[in-house]
């Protein structure tokens, strides 16, 4: 739009002299522009790559501050935050606080990201299927995809997950098979949309398959609402992780994650707030990071909206 | 509209069959037999352990299985006394007709009553978080379209991202120690108060013989479980608002009504905030959905004795039927509040086609 205006006026005698050839942005570009002037997503940003780096750098921390997630120490326990040799503090049973914060934020966005990833293919494959061929294939895909989602998602998962006692593997698989739902709904009617345009006839005109045509050119012009969809998603999932391991379904202790941490620190709280407080600060933190950037993403992706 | 209606409710149909498809699937998922689940003894003779499984029906094929659930097993012949011979009329009546079989835990109780019986506190939590939250979404979400772009928006934005990203356990938590610990032990300083919790950290009524008193007498007990609960709601409500709010003030006859000179009150609020509602009914079934989903957590901090409680319990004593009858009642509902939406929608939006 910007472009185009600025081509007409170049095109009156007395702004000639000011023209300038200016190639108009890509989207990715102009998205780049966009967030690289929004602060709030760039605070989220900047966030979510230090809680990332902590989460990873967890060995790397530990064995710098001498700390470790399973060492018990009875004598030692409810130590208050910044008890010397434990900045955090330490837990009902001595094993340090800092430590298992770390270890805990390893899983949990671990499993975030796997089951967000996991689920997204799922979601897109299913979607570009459903909505590339149509008919019947469509039909029974949406059917089963409304079966599903009419069931109160919560009560299913933890149906699932109290019968199965799932390891972070086995928990990742469940998420990601009852998480797949959104995405594909999302896919199936874009693809619906674009399966119509010009460049698809094109592409079926130079003989491309069908295959062809569903990942290299439909899907591909999803890319940034894919990424939008994403972003919420790993903030839910994490929001959905914590609860299971709240209502004592998700992963088993002795492996930390912020959610068991929580619900571990629960009976501790009147002896010890900061082990309910800390766990649940993370992970409202990190929730409202990756959803204040799909807000950012969507927004800035948004062809709409003038700059 | 009678036709939507009844279409609505006929499209309902496959739905909750392939509800109890993937419910029964999911129990029959489940590692480890019943069998070896009811006879712990490992000296058991095989052809004791047979007679077991032909007993409890778990060596037919999936789909009598299945079937009998559904619709029970009065219609076929049954091996009653377990001598390998098909004798009887069986007299299981299946779950079409009411029969969830009997709660393990509960001995001889029917899963539906023992449901029955909590439904009511559910549904009652759930009403006041859906009115706290979609009345104080909506009024948020408008007034931050009205001022967009200002101070009170941007606060608002940050506000309803902020509003569903905290764990509503954790919230319900804070508010219990707040409520509970904090705040009284801090009046007392001050020689306000005894000490004692300000508000019911839990439960639904004090705990008298005969039942919970007339709502009215109880509205403190609600406060803090509905408004840990109505958070999310609220933020959620003043996204969706503010969106819609934003898209209507765009129409025409939004123009037309500052055109002609309707004091800028009106226009917001009898104009604008009217239409933007509409779109908002679309929001109302997942909303209701997810509240019913949301229940087994709020009910399991605040000890409130509804359906979601009941399913947690049922979850931990392994009670089966209780979990199946609980996951089926639910999402009934779940589809009863996606069809109310549904309607709704339509009766607010006359372009929706019937």
């Amino acid at each position: 739009m910007k472009a185009k205006s600025r081509n007409i006026r170049a095109l009156a005698p007395e702004n000639r002299e000011e023209y300038e050839f200016t190639p108009s942005l890509t989207m990715w570009q102009r998205a780049l522009k966009r967030i690289s002037r929004d602060r709030p997503t760039l605070g989220a940003i900047v966030t979510l790559l230090i809680l990332a780096a902590f989460s990873i750098l967890a060995p790397v921390i530990s064995d710098a501050l001498q700390i470790d997630p399973n060492t018990q120490d009875l004598r030692n326990n409810y130590a208050e935050l910044f008890a010397i040799g434990h900045p955090l503090g330490t837990d009902e049973l001595g094993r340090d606080h800092l430590s298992r914060l770390l270890y805990g934020g390893q899983i949990s966005l671990g499993i975030a990201f796997a089951a967000a990833f996991l689920s997204l293919g799922i979601g897109v494959a299913v979607g570009a299927f459903a909505g590339f061929y149509g008919g019947i294939a469509d039909d029974s895909i949406i059917w089963f995809v409304t079966t599903l989602t009419s069931i109160p998602s919560l009560f299913l998962l933890i149906l699932i997950s109290a019968l199965l006692s799932p390891r972070p593997t086995t928990l990742v698989i469940i998420l990601s098979i009852l998480g797949w739902t959104g995405t594909t709904r999302l896919v199936r009617s874009e693809a619906y949309a674009i399966r119509e345009q010009e460049f698809v006839i094109a592409a079926r005109a130079l003989g491309a398959s069908n295959l062809r045509i569903m990942f290299l050119h439909i899907v591909p012009n999803m890319f940034s609402l894919l990424i939008v969809d994403l972003s919420f998603s790993l903030g839910s999932l994490i929001l959905t992780e914590s609860a299971l391991s709240f209502l004592g379904f998700g992963i088993r202790a002795p492996t930390p994650t912020w959610g068991n941490m929580l619900n571990g620190g629960l009976d501790y709280a009147r002896r010890a707030p900061h082990l309910v407080f800390l766990p649940g600060l993370l992970i409202t933190l990190t929730v409202f990071c990756f959803f204040l950037l799909g807000d950012g993403l969507r927004d800035a992706f948004d062809p709409k909206i003038a700059d | 509209m009678q036709e939507y209606i009844l279409r609505r409710l006929l499209q309902a149909i496959p739905t909750l069959f392939g509800i109890t498809i993937i419910v029964y699937a999911i129990m029959l998922l489940v590692p480890g037999d019943p069998v070896s689940l009811l006879a712990f003894d490992p000296k058991i003779r095989q052809d004791e352990r047979e007679r077991l499984a032909r007993q409890l029906g778990v060596s037919d094929p999936f789909y009598i299985q299945y079937l009998r659930w559904l619709i029970g097993d009065d219609w076929m012949m049954v091996d009653s006394n377990l001598d390998g011979e098909l004798d009887a009329w069986g007299d299981n009546y299946g779950i079409l007709r009411g029969d969830f079989g009997t709660s393990f835990k509960f001995r001889g109780s029917n899963p539906l009553e023992l449901i029955g019986e909590r439904l009511g506190a559910t549904i009652e939590l759930n009403t006041f978080v859906l009115l706290l939250g979609t009345s104080g979404g909506l009024m948020i979400g408008v007034l931050a379209a009205v001022y967009r772009g200002r101070m009170f928006d941007r606060a608002t934005r940050m506000f309803a991202v902020l509003g569903i990203s905290i764990p509503t356990f954790w919230l319900g938590f804070m508010l219990i120690i707040l409520f509970g610990i904090v705040l009284p032990r801090f009046l007392e300083g001050y020689g306000v108060g005894s000490g004692r919790p300000i508000l019911p950290m839990g439960g639904r009524c004090p705990p008298v013989r005969g039942g919970c008193p007339p709502i009215y007498e109880r509205l403190h007990y609600l406060i803090l479980p509905v408004s840990a609960s109505a958070l999310g709601g609220i933020a959620g409500w003043s996204r969706f608002m503010r969106a819609t709010m934003l898209d209507t003030i765009n129409s025409d006859f939004m123009r037309t009504a500052f055109a002609k000179g309707l004091p800028a009150r009106s226009v917001w609020y009898r104009h604008g905030f009217r239409n933007a509602i509409a779109p908002l009914t679309v929001f109302l079934g997942p909303a209701i959905l997810g509240l019913i989903g949301g229940s087994v957590i709020i009910e399991r901090i605040f000890t409130w004795p509804g359906v979601g409680l009941l399913l947690y319990d049922a979850l931990l004593s392994r009670d089966h039927p209780v979990i199946m009858a609980s996951v089926v009642i639910g999402s009934v509902l779940a589809i009863g509040g996606l069809i109310l939406s549904d309607i709704l929608h339509a009766i607010f939006d006359p372009r929706i086609r019937y």
